[in-house]
């Protein structure tokens, strides 16, 4: 048999697709001709060195990038604002508690405001019902700090419900 | 472990976890199978990104009696060919500088002959590139291939017997 053709037996040997009869004279030739015999094992390792290649991954976040990207997960951005706020929220409850500027500050806001002045008397009306609960719990207590403190809670709920919320559905 | 028609059934009811088992099986083979096309680690997230965002989206339209990793591979396939196209100018320069000076091959500083063939496989055109891959890389089948890659099974056989050759022919001379 020639070179050329027992060349097309190594591929078709390679493909797994010889039947008994080629593989018997496939390996016959094999055993007595050394430069087939090279040619084969050179394919042979050619094709083990292929199997053996390795994997390459993209970065890190790259699931977290396609699972925003679909909607399923939120926004960084949101969790930031989120963090942001829970920080201001924090910090205007400590100035607003301990601070003695409050009162004055919050006064001459007010005073520049008339309107705001008018909508704050009525919250304070209704409040002042409620002093005697409140005030065994802050002696210091400003009505503008539960009225400030709802404002940033409203906040709060609005950016933590964007935050937590996962779509269910993809949005695309 | 969840299989892959369970993860499908799950990630199609919206279920975060499995498009997250989805991506695991996957990322890796098709960011691979890319960037072996492509050479370039950014453009190959960039295909690999949009393979996953075209799959996610098309996933109710996916026929659950195919392979889905074929379909997957079908739509890398045409994403990087697209890429290529587009960018083909760009493409031709880059190619006269790709063998070995790839920084993700210093991966196989410890590993000759597996460096020499991933510099041989460069040399090969891109459509054997991808047939040789599939085949055996990825365990593809002839017809599977065909599928992929949307040529005739005959075509496949012939060009892989010639990578394969041109591959032993590389490997040898380096």
């Amino acid at each position: 048999m020639r070179h050329r053709e027992i060349e097309i037996l190594i591929q078709k040997s390679l493909d797994h697709a010889t039947n008994r009869e080629e593989e018997r004279i496939l390996r016959l030739h094999l055993s007595g001709c050394p430069a087939c015999r090279q040619f084969y094992q050179e394919l042979v390792q050619t094709e083990q060195a292929l199997a053996g290649l390795i994997e390459f991954y993209p970065r890190q976040d790259f699931d977290d990038r396609v699972l925003r990207k679909l909607g399923l997960v939120t926004s960084l951005v949101w969790a930031k604002a989120a963090m942001v706020l829970i920080g201001a929220w924090f910090g205007s409850v400590l100035f607003l508690l301990f601070s003695p500027l409050t009162k004055g500050l919050f006064n001459r806001v007010l005073t520049s405001i008339p309107a705001l002045v008018r909508l704050l008397d009525k919250a304070q009306l209704v409040l002042s019902s409620f002093s005697h609960i409140l005030k065994p719990f802050a002696k210091n207590l400003n009505y503008s700090f539960p009225i400030i403190a709802f404002m940033f809670a409203i906040l709060l709920v609005y950016f933590f419900g964007r935050t937590i919320k996962k779509e269910v559905v993809c949005r695309a | 472990m969840e299989n892959e028609a369970d993860l499908i059934s799950s990630a199609l009811e919206g279920d975060e976890d499995a498009y997250r088992g989805l991506l695991d099986i996957y990322k890796g083979r098709i960011f691979s199978f890319v960037y072996r096309i492509v050479r370039n680690y950014d453009d190959a997230e960039d295909i690999t990104f949009g393979t996953f965002i075209r799959c996610f989206k098309s996933l109710s339209s996916f026929d659950r009696s195919r392979s889905f990793s074929t379909w997957l591979f079908s739509i890398a396939h045409n994403l990087t060919a697209d890429f290529l196209r587009k960018n083909k100018q760009e493409y031709e320069l880059l190619d006269e500088r790709l063998p070995g000076k790839d920084d993700l091959v210093k991966e196989y500083e410890e590993n000759e002959q597996l460096m020499r063939i991933e510099e041989a496989l460069v040399n090969l055109p891109l459509i054997d590139r991808e047939i040789v891959i599939f085949f055996y890389k990825e365990g593809k089948s002839y017809k599977e291939i065909g599928e992929i890659l949307n040529i005739p099974v005959t075509t496949i056989k012939t060009r892989l017997h010639r990578a394969r050759k041109k591959l032993r022919d590389l490997v040898r001379e380096k």
